[in-house]
């Protein structure tokens, strides 16, 4: 078990580390193949400073946003608290994240219940993870050129492609159904990173994922980005920008109650969508459509 | 040789017809991308079941 723990996802690297002496376990499945060594490059890291005490009183900054059941942000620019109420413990008890600038320092207090005893010691509970490493992910892709899309990837003969749509529109359905066909290998049926890179997009897994839960930590360049519709046959069908815009804004993982960040991620979608078609891919539940894509009809050759 | 002069703004000549804008209202749903919706992920810690608060159990939300 490692003292600290290096969660790399879309070569973004959170790197959290507990008190001393404490491992911090991670045992989610999906999770896995995001844990990374400490000395591995990544393009950016970011430490998360780990404490078993009190979250410090947050009330003097006003509240940002409130998810309702969730997490809520306190705070402005220069400082950012997210608060998470506990499922249990005394009224008011919350786990707090204290974020400098965009998630650039970040420290977390939890309860001591994260930490759990077993035969071979004590050990913390791994407490970045879903939703905090979206979030934290959130700042760090806007300033670093990316974004969260809720959506789920393949790479088909190499090629990366991403399918986007909200709860129920078939994102683990289309993974599965197309999951096995040659030259497909599933990257996630959930939520996919894309970067700009070069002159293109890269896609990237996270350990985020759907019902099929698939959650690989690859990474192949985005050549079309499908916005899905499920109907009676498999059809592509290429989307003006401002309809592109309209069908994927609702599915990107953008803080809207951020304007400097907010602004940093449209910008970045701007790019995609110059750089990237965007088609909606009509598709019914059989192998068939695998067949559509592999055609690529948006390519130009 | 004789240039060739564009109308006037506001002439009416060269001009396409009025068009009433169009409202498009995008509805974002904060559930579906701010990491709100549960993940359904093992383990008791709250991190993990933000969904509990609220009986959430559902995956890939």
């Amino acid at each position: 078990m490692r003292a600290g723990l290096d969660l790399t996802i879309a070569d973004l690297s959170l790197a959290v580390r507990g008190p001393e002496g404490l491992p911090i376990a991670e045992d989610e499945p999906a999770y896995q193949e995001f844990l990374t060594d400490p000395a591995a490059a990544a393009e950016d890291r970011v430490t998360v400073t780990v404490r078993l005490d009190p979250p410090p009183d947050a009330t003097d900054l006003p509240v940002r946003f409130d998810s309702g059941t969730a997490w809520r942000l306190r705070g402005g620019d220069g400082e950012r608290v997210l608060e998470w109420p506990a499922r249990e413990g005394p009224e008011g008890w919350w786990w707090s994240a204290y974020l400098t600038g965009w998630a650039e320092a970040v420290t977390v207090h939890c309860p001591a219940e994260q930490v759990r005893t077993q035969a071979d010691g004590h050990s913390l509970r791994n407490p970045v993870r879903y939703p905090l490493d979206q979030l934290l992910l959130m700042y760090r892709l806007a300033a670093r050129g990316g974004l969260i899309v809720h959506a789920a990837s393949v790479a088909l003969d190499g090629a990366g492609l991403a399918f986007a749509g909200p709860s129920g529109a078939g994102k683990s359905t289309l993974a599965a159904q197309i999951q096995g066909a040659p030259g497909v290998e599933p990257i996630t049926d959930d939520r996919t990173i894309l970067r700009l890179r070069g002159d293109g997009v890269r896609l990237w897994g996270t350990p985020w994922p759907g019902e099929g839960q698939i959650a690989r930590n690859r990474d192949a360049p985005l050549d079309a980005l499908c916005v899905l519709r499920q109907g009676p046959t498999h059809r592509l069908r290429r989307l003006v920008r401002p309809e592109a815009l309209a069908r994927l804004l609702p599915v990107i993982s953008i803080p809207w109650f951020e304007p400097a960040v907010t602004d940093a991620a449209l910008a970045v979608l701007a790019e995609v969508l110059a750089r990237v078609p965007v088609l909606e891919l009509e598709f019914t539940p059989d192998r068939g459509v695998v067949d559509v894509l592999r055609e690529r009809p948006w390519s130009p050759s | 040789m004789s240039a060739r002069r564009e109308p006037a703004p506001g002439s009416g000549r060269g001009k396409s017809p009025y068009r009433r804008p169009r409202l498009r209202i995008i509805d974002l749903q904060a559930e579906e991308v701010l990491g709100i919706g549960c993940k359904g992920l093992a383990g008791d810690a709250p991190f993990a079941r933000p969904c509990n608060s609220n009986n959430c159990r559902q995956l890939g939300t």
